[in-house]
């Protein structure tokens, strides 16, 4: 049985039990895992798997059930159970399925699925995953060893059938390769960076090699450590860091949060709350985009959104349900918003999530970002928990480079930086030319003019 | 599939359609091409969920999942496969490419399986799956009522509650056949709480373990509710963290998150085995101060973290990872145990059917030491006690970690004074544990809500410690 047709035998499982709106999510995925380490095949994963889960209305009552047994008698079964637990939540007018306005006019993304998949040879991704790691080691004799390099191969599909009479369909491939080296310092120290390169299609794909010796510099950066004093100073965000913090303020600008008024921005829509620098978008529909698709995970039509423009807090992200649920307590926040943004596994309900979210590239080389500061921090890493999207405040553990005259000048570890997320957003005064879109969240060198970071 | 007539032997289990017979064949397969070792792990999730929200039961979950993962190991490498669909053709299938790890010729296998006992750490009295979910409503009402009476700034009141039973086997090359029953309660209330002025507060509190409804006769509804509404309104009036390294007093149960973070990760015996720990070269030497003691057990009775039988067969044990300070143990799992010749610990763990098992951890922790709690907070002229985390991160390699508080307070003249916000630790593993200045008498468990990160696969935990203080600390706050 299909995919699709799966899905739609929960549905009548659901509608013959009493459910009177219903709709059914069915996912398959192929996977190819093969890990080297030091040069030898250390694991190599196969893996086919599939499951349907089916969500049940019954007079604004919501019921889910889950099943990876996907014989008509299973799916049906599914979907009975569904209708029967919508019996017992509670009347919930936001729930239910998306209205047909945001349904239709969904069209197929290219760059998303690769005709190759199925004549991929596994030995050539053990042969890619050989090649980051020789070349990592190669680059410089201090790398003294691996944590084993990594190439994944995946195809997933994801099928969904709902009682208004929607279907879609839709597949994707997606091939990654990533790998962590090591590298030993006076006194034993080790120290660890990784790096990786990640595409729908094979062809995206870096150069093994190139991937290899990124992972080499970015370890070897961390070679001869210091902490430094606690102290106030601009803090230069690296790509990477800049994304984790795009993430962080996305994660404050989700329905879920506004409904619940469990955000810092809950009070903000339509004010300058970030530098006029900081344009900040979730866009579900560029071609290639690893988080890209036709329809979100209850069969929404997705939108390109401006969450931040030029600094103005302009929309929110949606599922159908907070959408409804924002309507109801605070229609002025909810005016002109629209779903798109819901994310679904086979277990559980819907929430929601970013799609391909980014920050748009400023005019300044990363490098002018960097030298227009005289004392202060240039973050590559942040680690932790300390950030909440409800308060804004915002304390993560940090790794990087101390900036003086301009310049990098030495590895700095063991410290934090911290300040709130408000602030860092208006404090936001230089933002780098430098944005690829080389994951689901992306950024280009951000500076911050200030935040506290704590050290000695 | 039913058996066929020359296979008359009972089915494993009656969620599993399989027999010794065919176990046998399947592990065969597996070790067809000359491999070390090869188990199958079957695994049968029944999981029902309720979630609540301003007091409106919003949606009532239920769904099952069932799988069977083959691994072949061969010297240091690893084959994997896993399937859904369990009838002999599709196992096989499996068990065959798994085999493929493992470059021999092809040799006959014979495998007779004969199953082995397994411990009993979780008897239930009164099994949650055997409430029906529509009676099960009340415990959500009862924590969600409880946080509202507890203060008029609450805004809004999330619970969820679920549970779980996993049904697992797993049979090995050598002959082994363990089976378990894995209950699993989750129980969680979340609140915001907002003031005109002050703006808004998140905080949550949860429970639950390897248990059934007796558990909240031992941690009412209410309880949760009140504890979770309690630190939301408290967070009102927390005040910016201090910034720079100061003494830390942590509090009793939530901290050993420090312990999960700082010596747990990094004394897991693939990071020690292939050099990539900050603990690979240390057996046997000082790594923390003499006072600390730590251990991870899996055999601690109704604990999240606890397994009769780990996820490759081994029975879990208490694993003695730190004596007074002096490295004396890694958690092994079965690899990394054989090739090291170390003996297997029972840490062996896997989230599902789908991955392969690695070393993990399962309850670790401090055990009591000899000073008064109280004579621990007035030994601090300024620094930070901190009551509740929200988690935490290591680098294992050069033993760098980060954990979060949600509960905080500045101590001032030995006495606990302000609440404070975004209290962030960070430190180095054998650094802070070599920092270790005082420990209570007050050990106790966290209640059960900890999962645990590794490689992609999340894992149940549990945590434990005693009121602890540290010397000396970096804290990442912005204040002076």
């Amino acid at each position: 049985m299909d995919l699709l047709t799966a899905a739609k035998e929960a549905v009548k499982g659901a509608a013959e039990a009493g459910a009177d709106s219903c709709d059914a999510m069915g996912m398959e995925r192929r996977e190819t895992v093969l890990k080297v380490r030091r040069g030898q095949l250390e694991t190599s994963q196969e893996s086919e798997t599939r499951g349907v889960g089916v969500r049940a209305f019954r007079g604004g009552r919501t019921g889910i059930s889950w099943t990876t047994d996907v014989s008509a008698e299973g799916l049906r079964r599914a979907g009975r159970q569904a209708a029967e637990l919508a019996s017992i939540a509670g009347e919930d007018p936001a729930a239910g399925l998306p209205d047909p306005a945001h349904r239709d006019g969904a069209a197929p993304i290219e760059g998303l699925d690769d005709p190759g998949f199925d004549a991929f040879d596994p030995v050539a991704g053990v042969d890619r995953a050989r090649a980051a790691e020789a070349a990592a080691f190669a680059a410089d004799p201090r790398v003294t060893n691996s944590e084993g390099s990594t190439f994944r191969a995946v195809r997933g599909t994801t099928a969904i059938a709902a009682s208004d009479g929607f279907t879609g369909s839709s597949r994707r491939t997606f091939y990654a390769l990533s790998l962590a080296v090591l590298a030993e310092e006076a006194g034993g120290v080790l120290q660890r960076d990784h790096w990786y390169t990640a595409a729908n299609l094979l062809g995206g794909l870096e150069d093994p090699a190139s991937v290899g010796r990124e992972a080499a510099r970015r370890c070897l950066r961390r070679l001869g450590w210091r902490k430094v004093e606690t102290r106030k100073v601009p803090v230069v965000l690296s790509p990477e860091v800049a994304a984790s913090f795009a993430e962080e303020v996305a994660s404050a600008c989700l329905g879920s949060a506004l409904y619940r008024r469990a955000s810092f921005l809950a009070d903000s829509l339509g004010e300058a709350v970030a530098s006029p620098l900081f344009t900040l978008v979730d866009d579900p529909l560029l071609p290639g985009g690893l988080a890209s698709r036709p329809f979100d995970g209850e069969g929404a039509r997705p939108a390109r959104k401006e969450i931040f423009g030029k600094g103005v807090l302009r929309a929110f992200l949606f599922d159908s349900y907070s959408l409804r649920k924002l309507a109801a307590a605070a229609p002025e926040k909810a005016k002109g918003g629209t779903p798109g943004n819901a994310a679904r596994g086979i277990g559980g309900s819907t929430s929601v999530a970013t799609s391909n979210l980014f920050v748009e590239p400023g005019r300044e080389k990363p490098e002018a970002v960097i030298a227009a500061v005289q004392d202060g921090f240039y973050v590559t890493e942040t680690m932790g928990f300390g950030v909440n999207t409800v308060t804004g405040d915002y304390s993560k553990g940090a790794a990087g480079l101390w900036i003086r005259d301009g310049r990098l000048d030495y590895p700095v570890q063991e410290v934090t930086i911290a300040g709130d997320l408000r602030s860092m957003l208006r404090d936001v005064d230089a933002v780098g030319n430098d944005l690829v879109l080389r994951d689901e969240v992306s950024a280009p060198t951000i500076r911050v003019s200030r935040m506290t970071v704590s050290g000695r | 599939m039913p058996p066929s007539p020359e296979q008359p032997a009972p089915a494993l289990d009656p969620v599993f359609p399989v027999d010794r017979t065919l176990l046998e064949r399947l592990l065969a397969e597996a070790m067809s091409r000359g491999a070390d070792f090869a188990d199958l792990y079957f695994e049968h999730r029944a999981e029902a969920g309720l979630s609540m929200e301003e007091d409106l039961l919003r949606e009532a979950v239920a769904g099952v999942v069932s799988g069977m993962g083959v691994r072949v190991l061969s010297g240091e490498r690893t084959g994997y496969a896993y399937t859904e669909d369990l009838t002999p053709e599709a196992m096989a299938r499996a068990a065959r490419t798994a085999a493929l790890v493992a470059a021999g010729a092809g040799a006959e296998a014979s495998v007779n399986v004969s199953e082995g006992p397994v411990k009993d750490l979780y008897p239930v009295e009164r099994p949650v799956e055997g409430m029906p979910l529509r009676d099960r409503v009340d415990f959500l009402r009862r924590a969600s009522a409880a946080a509202r009476a507890r203060d008029p700034r609450v805004s809004r009141v999330m619970v969820t509650m679920r549970d779980e039973v996993k049904t697992v086997a797993v049979a090995t090359s050598d002959g082994g056949l363990f089976r378990d029953r894995q209950p699993m309660l989750m129980f969680r209330v979340g609140v915001v709480a907002e003031e005109a002025g002050k703006g808004r507060t998140t905080a949550g509190d949860g429970g639950g373990g390897r248990v059934g409804l007796e558990y909240f006769a031992r941690r009412t509804p209410e309880e949760i509710g009140g504890e979770a509404a309690r630190r939301a309104v408290l967070a009102l009036d927390a005040e910016a963290a201090p910034a720079g390294p100061m003494p830390v007093v942590l509090g009793p149960g939530y901290s050993g998150i420090l312990l999960h973070e700082a010596v747990g990760h990094p004394l897991e015996a693939d990071f020690n085995r292939k050099g990539l720990s900050r603990y690979s070269k240390q057996m046997g030497q000082v790594v923390a101060s003499p006072l600390c003691t730590v251990v991870d057990d899996g055999t601690v009775a109704s604990s999240r973290g606890s397994l009769n039988v780990d996820d490759e067969g081994n029975p879990t044990s208490p694993t003695v990872l730190i004596d007074r300070g002096v490295l004396v143990g890694y958690m092994q799992d079965r690899l990394s145990a054989r090739l090291t010749g170390a003996r297997a610990t029972g840490n062996g763990r896997r989230q599902s059917y789908a991955h392969p098992p690695m070393p993990r951890m399962t309850n670790t922790y401090l055990p009591a030491g000899p000073h008064d709690p109280e004579e621990i907070l007035r030994s601090v002229k300024r620094g930070v006690y901190a009551a509740s985390f929200s988690g935490g991160q290591v680098d294992i390699s050069k033993g760098d970690f980060v954990f979060s508080a949600t509960e905080a307070y500045l101590i001032e003249d030995g006495a606990i004074t302000k609440p404070l916000r975004g209290v962030t630790l960070v430190g180095n593993g054998p650094d802070v544990m070599g920092r270790v200045e005082m420990v209570g008498s007050d050990f106790r468990f966290s209640d059960g809500m900890w999962t645990c990160g590794k490689n992609g696969q999340s894992v149940p935990v549990g945590v434990g410690l005693p009121t602890v203080k540290i010397s000396s600390i970096t804290v990442g706050g912005t204040g002076g």
